[in-house]
């Protein structure tokens, strides 16, 4: 044992001569929580369902608890699934949802049914619940029940799918929070297929981003936030201001940029060359914004004007409009120390932003 | 406002009426009619009376009902057993025929179904196209005499009853999530086990209809066991028209009708509460 719950190797799937995964390789470490990210259309549901084997992928391997499961059916996978909308049983009561999955294995006795669903209708709360139907519950209150009832098998991994897409805002908020210590309680390896950055971010200890059927980038959702691997990755995770830059000179360490008409001295981390095309990416809150009387030197900073104030209580965001008639998203925070956040459309100000907190990206083409 | 509930009132009071005139009225007439005496000349006389339900307490009576209870049950039973099978294949399909395949279902409608059955003569007897081909095969050896036996009018009931079966269930196994059977798999269930806890108690409202609108029909189309059966095979509907037709007794016949009727109320009853667990059911694929 490798540590590793489940393994993927170039794995490949088509439908009608369309492919909708490609060349897809990770690995999965026990008790780890793994979102699967991306826009609908992606792939990550089809994924998913060749994880839990209701479809065969077309090539390469998948491997749960270093065993190839080509070919092995959804019941002999020690994978359970939490489906969209959760596709509790209508005709049965919630004891009974929990118990479908432990009926079917046989040899079970029912003492020991009804002890483990208990148990698990403990672990989510439910207990007083467990003679209403589904259609008496609420929605978080379904989820539950779903998730009890895929975990009350005991699998190796976890597979859920949007589970938290047909709730409102705040519920999902909670149940976020709820399903991430629900998780680390169990020590199962949860893997949550979401197309919510926000939701992705907040929950996972790894986040897979995926576009078009392949990954973009593998990370923790630190490193795909600030080191995006492509422009992709950082449009699709969070906001991001792009600059269209231009490499002058490049020294071992650093090199010499013009952004926006004005020449900037950056770390050279991904070692680029002269006259090659390439973008600084800066998130809107590394940008700040001052007033032309805050400030005295102006060489690497950018005028504009400000657009837009959109008050959003703990921030404010600014949108600024340069000279060269891009506009740039910037988040301002009310700290102590900081007493002047009061700009107002139309005012002129300088935008800035802390070097080195910016990343380069060659381009895509 | 006003406008609004004057619409609102004119709705409802149509469809009172529409349904007090061409739903209730009949009913009440019939009621009215099996309380009455028998009057050969003037076909009833106004003088209330028991004694046509008296009547139907006849060892007679019972065997036709019972012999037409078998009848009907058996056909419903075979029509379950095609139409579940093919109502379940055509709603699963992802094809372009899927509504092709439907509308072929409903063709036969289009054609009286006393001339379909008259046409069934043709394939069942002793010359017909079936015994034609079984023998040209070598399956048989003599002619098989189907037509005038209770054989020949389940054929001609299942013929014309399953698209009664099929429609509904295709209604009902439509609707059916697909991934509830996805989940049961999820769950470790085998096919078997998916079908008897899964589908079938999902798609309960869909059989209850199906066996409804074709096992009363069984009970009461007389002209295929006119046709089909001979004169040998008696069924309720058989009984009602001969009342009315030939005995001209109009209260006994309306008797049998009411006896019918009320029959009809009761599977419906039992269909309504089947119902009740198909609507939480569609109450919960909407959220």
């Amino acid at each position: 044992m490798n540590g590793n719950v489940l393994e993927l190797e170039g794995v490949y799937k088509k439908f009608h001569d369309q492919e909708i995964l490609k060349d897809i390789h990770f690995e999965v470490k026990h008790g780890e929580f793994l979102t699967l990210l991306g826009p609908s259309g992606c792939g990550k549901t089809t994924l998913l369902r060749l994880i839990s084997g209701f479809e065969e992928p077309d090539g390469g391997i998948i491997r749960i608890n270093g065993k190839n499961v080509k070919g092995l059916p959804p019941q002999q996978r020690h994978v359970n699934t939490v489906f969209q909308s959760y596709a509790l049983f209508p005709h049965l009561n919630v004891f009974d949802n929990i118990a479908f999955g432990l009926r079917c294995k046989g040899g079970v006795t029912k003492a020991t049914i009804k002890q483990q669903v208990e148990d698990a209708l403990k672990m989510v709360k439910l207990e007083h619940l467990s003679e209403r139907k589904p259609y008496q519950l609420s929605g978080g209150q379904q989820q539950r029940v779903a998730i009890a009832r895929a975990v009350v098998n005991n699998p190796s991994i976890l597979l859920l799918d949007e589970p938290l897409s047909s709730l409102d805002y705040r519920l999902r908020k909670t149940l976020q929070l709820e399903l991430k210590q629900l998780q680390t309680q169990l020590g199962i390896t949860f893997i949550f297929v979401t197309h919510d950055q926000e939701e992705a971010l907040s929950m996972s200890d790894r986040v897979v981003v995926m576009h078009e059927g392949r990954i973009e980038q593998i990370g923790t959702p630190r490193e795909v936030y600030e080191e995006p691997h492509s422009l992709r990755v950082a449009r699709f995770i969070g906001e991001v201001n792009i600059f269209e830059t231009q490499v002058v000179s490049v020294d071992e360490h650093v090199f010499h940029v013009i952004i926006e008409g004005k020449q900037f001295t950056l770390k050279n981390r991904r070692h680029f060359t002269p006259d090659q095309k390439v973008y600084t990416l800066v998130r809107p809150e590394d940008l700040e914004v001052w007033s032309p009387s805050e400030v005295t030197d102006t060489s690497q900073m950018f005028p504009g004007v400000v657009e837009q104030v959109i008050y959003k209580g703990s921030t404010v965001d600014l949108m600024v409009r340069l000279e060269s008639k891009t506009l740039l998203a910037a988040t301002q925070f009310f700290n102590e120390d900081d007493e002047k956040l009061d700009f107002h459309s139309g005012e002129s100000v300088w935008v800035h932003w802390i070097p080195g907190w910016e990343v380069i990206l060659p381009d895509e083409g | 406002m006003k406008a609004d509930r004057l619409f609102k009132w004119t709705n409802i009071a149509t469809i009172w009426l529409w349904l007090s005139l061409f739903a209730l009225l009949p009913i009440i007439l019939v009621l009215i009619t099996s309380c009455l005496e028998n009057d050969p000349v003037h076909l009833v006389r106004w003088q209330f009376t028991l004694e046509n339900y008296r009547a139907l307490i006849n060892p007679i009576y019972f065997k036709v009902f019972w012999h037409s209870f078998c009848i009907a049950g058996l056909c419903t039973l075979i029509c379950l057993c095609l139409g579940f099978p093919f109502a379940y294949l055509l709603a699963r399909m992802q094809s372009k025929y899927k509504s092709l395949l439907l509308f072929l279902v409903i063709i036969p409608f289009w054609t009286s179904s006393l001339i379909r059955t008259y046409a069934i003569i043709s394939i069942l007897k002793a010359k017909g196209l079936l015994n034609t081909v079984l023998l040209s095969l070598g399956i048989i050896h003599k002619p098989l005499s189907i037509l005038y036996t209770p054989s020949a009018v389940i054929i001609g009931l299942v013929y014309s009853l399953l698209p009664f079966m099929i429609l509904p269930l295709y209604a009902n196994i439509e609707k059916l999530d697909i991934r509830f059977i996805d989940a049961a798999r999820d769950l470790g269930a085998n096919t078997i086990t998916i079908f008897a806890r899964v589908i079938l108690p999902l798609t309960l409202s869909g059989i209850v209809g199906g066996i409804v609108l074709v096992f009363l029909p069984a009970m009461s189309m007389f002209y295929i066991p006119d046709i089909l059966g001979g004169a040998k095979s008696l069924l309720v509907g058989n009984l009602i028209q001969n009342e009315f037709l030939s005995a001209h007794n109009w209260p006994l016949g309306s008797a049998v009708s009411m006896v019918l009727t009320i029959s009809m109320g009761l599977l419906l009853l039992i269909y309504r509460r089947a119902d009740k667990i198909g609507q939480q059911h569609e109450s919960i694929s909407e959220i």
